[in-house]
């Protein structure tokens, strides 16, 4: 046991001895990619649960993250990254599963909705967020530490649904419509983060990052049921409201362009 | 001034010319309800299930109305301007044919016949709702709607009635089904017996 631990200060020390000294870092950019982990999560168990594009347990990529240096230390960077999770891809099947559950045993059921088509760009992913912010850096030697205080938004979609049902055993029709009104909803997104670095060269620098996301949730479904003989109209809402916790694990490479 | 003028309606007149489609005129023809026949829907399941016979629930009961058509003439048109018609500034063709009806449907009655009731005739139309698409309208509100029109040579035209009211009935029945017409009129057909429990 103590072979690896002194093999290991050993080398940690060696890293300082033959540290390059480099210019200070004026202009990076910061390319990663890694998994978020909800501490707290949206509070659901709706019908119109499927028909929310939003998971806090994502995979996340980031394809743009530039950062600007004024000073030795303090600086600011921008970032749009991309989430998408499994869950938030095959939502519509869990909206469809829900109105058979709640509907299924007095009428057939025949579901629809925007979520069918999972919106998911290779930039963006399904859950997109972006930000901006002030950042303090440290470099020593090849080490570097990047502290961020980013405000930005964090958005997703919340799609329409509906479904027409017949009952079983009889005429009777109904029509339901679950709507959110607008179709994308951005929430402001406090993300306080850190960044580990080693310099692999003198423009290339792996990092491994640490990002806490905090931004409250609010949003309600209106389901509107409209029987179809006798036009009567029944509704209710589902609200979905909360504080969302979630920190991100993940690693990349930052790139020194000055 | 003039100068600018000629250039603008020179723009103009080009447009009209390249917007301007080679479509053919429309013809339209008359087509006429001849005979009319109706089947018993049995709509318990998820998709409508026609019959000539048995028992249906009275909740789920309906009546599937087939109306046959002949095309029998040529509509004429009075074309005084002796311009064929021209579609400048959009391609989207009117259809090459265009068959309109040549009366249009009045009335819809549903007379229930009960052999074994005194009366034996009822006329139980308010019971009924016509299906359209996915939703339900009355019988004068489906009176009320433009008359179908087809852009193909249709055999026959098909109307949905579904019992709303169920209240009340039950045992063997037999359903008169009588369409008026705008010409003054009216075909009917009488199905066959069906058990409503």
């Amino acid at each position: 046991m103590r072979k690896p631990l002194n093999f290991l200060l050993v080398f940690l020390f060696s890293l300082q001895v033959f540290a390059q000294e480099h210019k200070p870092i004026k202009w990076a950019v910061r390319p990663s990619a890694g998994k978020t982990f909800p501490l707290t999560t949206l509070p659901g168990g709706h019908i119109t649960d499927g028909l929310i594009g939003f998971s806090g347990n994502t995979y996340y990529w980031q394809l743009l993250s530039v950062s600007w240096f004024f000073s030795n230390n303090w600086g600011a960077e921008f970032f749009f990254n991309g989430n998408h999770a499994s869950s938030v891809g095959n939502r519509y099947n869990r909206f469809v599963e829900a109105v058979e559950q709640r509907f299924g045993d007095e009428y057939y059921t025949t579901p629809s909705s925007g979520a069918i088509y999972p919106y998911l760009s290779a930039l963006g992913g399904s859950i997109e967020r972006g930000g901006i912010g002030p950042v303090y850096k440290i470099e020593k030697g090849n080490f570097l530490f990047i502290g961020r205080a980013m405000i930005g938004v964090t958005s997703f979609y919340t799609d329409f649904g509906y479904a027409t049902l017949k009952e079983k055993g009889g005429n009777e029709r109904l029509h339901v419509h679950w709507s959110a009104r607008d179709a994308v909803k951005d929430y402001f997104t406090f993300n306080p983060s850190f960044t580990f670095g080693y310099r692999l060269s003198r423009r290339i620098v792996l990092d491994f990052d640490f990002n806490y996301w905090l931004y409250h949730v609010g949003t309600r479904y209106t389901e509107t049921i409209t029987n179809q003989y006798t036009k009567e109209i029944s509704k209710q809402t589902f609200q979905y409201s909360g504080l969302i916790n979630e920190i991100s694990l993940g690693a990349g490479f930052m790139f020194i362009l000055r | 001034m003039k100068k600018p003028a000629i250039f603008l309606i020179t723009i103009f007149c080009l447009r009209i010319f390249i917007s301007c489609c080679d479509c053919i005129e429309t013809v339209s023809l008359w087509y006429t309800i001849q005979t009319v026949a109706t089947r018993h829907i049995d709509n318990r399941g998820a998709e409508p299930v026609y019959s000539d016979s048995g028992t249906i629930p009275a909740r789920a009961y309906g009546i599937k109305i087939n109306l046959y058509l002949q095309q029998y003439a040529l509509r004429n048109r009075m074309n005084l301007m002796g311009f064929q018609s021209s579609f400048a500034t959009s391609c989207d063709c009117p259809p090459e044919f265009l068959y309109l009806p040549q009366d249009t449907i009045t009335g819809i009655r549903i007379i229930m016949l009960d052999d074994s009731a005194v009366p034996a005739e009822s006329d139980e139309t308010a019971r009924f709702s016509v299906l359209f698409y996915t939703s339900y309208i009355s019988v004068s509100d489906f009176l009320q709607r433009n008359p179908e029109e087809f852009y193909e040579q249709a055999s026959e035209y098909t109307i949905e009635l579904y019992i709303m009211k169920p209240e009340g009935i039950s045992g063997e029945k037999r359903f008169r089904t009588e369409i008026s017409l705008s010409g003054g009129r009216t075909v009917s057909t009488v199905s066959t017996p069906v058990n409503l429990i």
